[in-house]
């Protein structure tokens, strides 16, 4: 039994069982053999290429002592041939009577409807006589008459129907070998297909693994970066002796430490998103009194309504925009637009019967207009790269993310992405 | 699918899946109690000693079309238990079609959720996609007490929201079992033959050689009322026109 390193058995595109691969050959002797002690028929397995598969032990001596005579060789070398390459018909069965006297029965072995192989009956003899023919003696005059009688007597006489009944009883039985051995073999090729599988499975987690050390790194880096970064807020905050600065940074920390550890509680209702943009607006407007920064919030109408803590989306929205005002941005335009989450354009009903993903999401956009994205990571102070750590850690705890992409032409946005969850934020 | 042109022979894979001991491979066994002896083999299970399925089961389907070409089905399980996602990831590489058995009862939702997530997971490693497959949708065990299974009214009105066919079936009794393999067997034909061409290619009259399949399924009702025993499930003439909705 052979298995390819690389197939899949359930995979239609990969080669089909052979019948070599199905059979224990050794075994299959053993049954042939056993017919042969019961009905004295030789019998022969051929693939459906005609190569002989297996046999039973004991041939026939008519045919070894007729092969060492130099004109029936040839012919006999001729029976063989036709034997092994003509496939049977509808029927799956034909009779060839041979030049020696003798005749040959061949039946398909067929398997998950498929002809797979042949089972070649004979020598033996339909009737009783023992008579020479004459093609046989006249392409071999140096025959022993004599012996070639005695040899050809020794062959078992057998009838059409019961030929028929013994290749038949033999079908079945190799159907039931086959079987058992398609079994073995779909079970050892699916086997090693599972291990290879596995093995591939793990080592895609290795080198996620890897990667993961390597965030893990980064972060611990970007920790004492940002631990530095508020160090020096602090300090400059106290020198300057600006308690309502301090007093925002502390409160903040102690979000961050809150959301850290799980113990933020939020307070879900159903909101408006495009209303509490414009909240979010109004507050900006009395805390930035640059008259060089714009403030532009389009229509945002026709937006369905998200399931999100109010407070805290308007603080997460709010820290973004001012880290942008910190950093005198000229224009910075709040939008929010509803987006399909990939692969959800086509809604199945499987969602809603087996419990939905998110199939949309809402897409909070604070623009920085005219700041590249890399323009913006260098500049955020350590306050902003605070703020911007808790808008994250909100969004998260929203069951969203918090990302800074390239707005063309020229600019750059907080992208804050809420899910749309179709059972609660659907409009009632 | 394969096709092989020189033979003249076509395979089709259908795959079942779904959460764990949510009657998969009793679907397989009622199709073999039922399907005409000359169109099928011996249904083959690979499994443990406890019959829990271990690798696939597989029963093969043979047929042949007016036209003379061999239709060939290859109706798959995969196992359903946790351990054996690698095996799953394996069986439905290449499906044709699908049918999802779910769990009628409230208790097994999550297990369903997790395993169509798990299905739509699988599916995408082999490059396939849930939008385009032909999928139906199977709730078994509609025999259980009426307590502890989702209602036909519910699952009637979920269905109405989406695309695909729901099925319900009792499956230790054969019950909705026939219908469910011939409305993937349908919509999947559908599917195939609009890639292929198979109608114009081979000479095949798609509604009547599902019509003979369900002949050999032992099923005496016209094609269509067997189909029509479904809920939800838009018309296929929307479905094959983009996937919609």
């Amino acid at each position: 039994m052979q298995l390819a390193a690389d197939t899949n058995p359930t995979d239609l595109s990969g080669p089909n069982a052979s019948l070599r691969d199905l059979l224990d050959v050794g075994s299959v002797e053993d049954v042939l053999s056993s017919f042969y002690a019961l009905f004295q028929v030789p019998i022969r397995l051929l693939d459906q290429e005609g190569r002989a598969l297996a046999k039973n032990r004991k041939q026939p001596a008519l045919n070894e002592y007729l092969a060492e005579l130099p004109g029936v060789a040839q012919r006999l070398h001729e029976v063989y041939e036709t034997l092994r390459q003509r496939e049977p018909g509808e029927d799956g069965q034909f009779s060839l009577t041979c030049f020696t006297g003798t005749t040959y029965h061949v039946a398909s072995i067929a398997h998950d409807g498929r002809r797979i192989g042949r089972m070649v009956l004979g020598p033996f003899q339909v009737s009783a006589s023992v008579e020479l023919p004459g093609e046989l003696l006249a392409c071999a005059p140096e025959i022993d008459v004599e012996r070639a009688r005695e040899l050809l007597a020794a062959l078992p006489r057998v009838r059409e129907e019961t030929i028929r009944a013994i290749a038949r009883h033999l079908g079945v039985l190799l159907d039931a070998l086959i079987f058992a051995g398609h079994k073995a073999w779909l079970t050892e090729s699916m086997h090693l297909s599972a291990v290879q599988e596995s093995f591939r499975e793990l080592a895609d987690k290795a080198e996620l693994l890897q990667q993961a050390e390597c965030r893990i790194s980064d972060l611990d880096r970007s920790r004492s970066s940002f631990l530095a970064d508020v160090a020096s807020e602090l300090s400059e905050q106290v020198s300057g002796l600006n308690a309502e600065p301090l007093r925002e940074l502390a409160r903040q920390l102690a979000d961050l430490a809150r959301l850290e550890r799980g113990a933020l509680v939020l307070n879900k209702t159903r909101i408006d998103p495009g209303k509490v943009l414009a909240e979010v607006q109004a507050e900006l407007r009395k805390r930035v009194r640059d008259p060089g920064v714009e403030l532009a919030l389009p229509a945002a109408d026709g937006l369905p309504p998200v399931w999100a803590d109010v407070a805290r989306l308007r603080q997460a929205l709010t820290l973004l925009a001012e880290a942008a005002v910190v950093h005198a941005t000229p224009l910075l335009r709040l939008e929010v637009s509803r987006r399909e989450a990939v692969g959800s354009s086509a809604q199945s009903g499987a969602w809603v019967l087996f419990g939905a993903p998110p199939l949309a999401v809402l897409e909070f956009r604070v623009i920085h207009c005219g700041r590249p994205v890399a323009e913006l990571e260098r500049d955020l102070s350590g306050a902003a790269q605070l703020a911007r750590a808790l808008a994250a850690r909100l969004a998260e705890a929203h069951g969203g993310a918090l990302s800074l992409e390239d707005h063309p032409p020229a600019g750059a946005a907080f992208v804050l992405t809420l899910p749309l969850d179709a059972g609660r934020n659907s409009p009632a | 699918m394969q096709l092989d042109f020189r033979t003249r022979e076509l395979t089709i894979k259908l795959v079942y899946y779904g959460p764990a001991l949510s009657g998969k491979t009793t679907n397989l066994q009622a199709l073999h109690r039922v399907v005409d002896r000359d169109a099928t083999g011996r249904l083959m299970t690979l499994d443990t000693k406890d019959d829990r399925t271990l690798f696939f089961d597989l029963l093969p389907l043979n047929f042949k079309a007016k036209s003379g070409v061999s239709v060939r089905i290859k109706v798959f399980t995969v196992p359903g238990q946790q351990i054996h996602a690698s095996t799953r990831r394996l069986v439905v590489q290449g499906a044709d079609g699908v049918v999802f058995v779910a769990d009628s009862q409230h208790v097994e939702t999550q297990n369903n959720a997790t395993a169509f997530l798990d299905l739509k997971s699988n599916l995408e490693t082999n490059g396939l996609s849930l939008k385009n497959l032909p999928l139906v949708i199977q709730f078994n065990k509609r025999d259980l007490p009426a307590s502890a299974i989702r209602t036909r009214e519910e699952l009637d009105e979920l269905a109405r929201r989406g695309r695909e066919p729901v099925y319900l079936a009792v499956a230790t009794q054969g019950t909705g079992v026939v219908e469910s393999f011939l409305g993937l067997l349908q919509i999947t034909w559908q599917a195939l033959n609009q890639q292929h061409s198979l109608d114009k290619k081979f000479g095949f009259e798609s509604d009547a050689f599902v019509q003979m399949v369900a002949n050999k399924l032992g099923a005496s009702a016209p094609l269509l009322r067997l189909i029509n025993t479904r809920l939800g499930g838009a018309p296929a003439a929307a479905r094959s026109q983009g996937g919609g909705a």
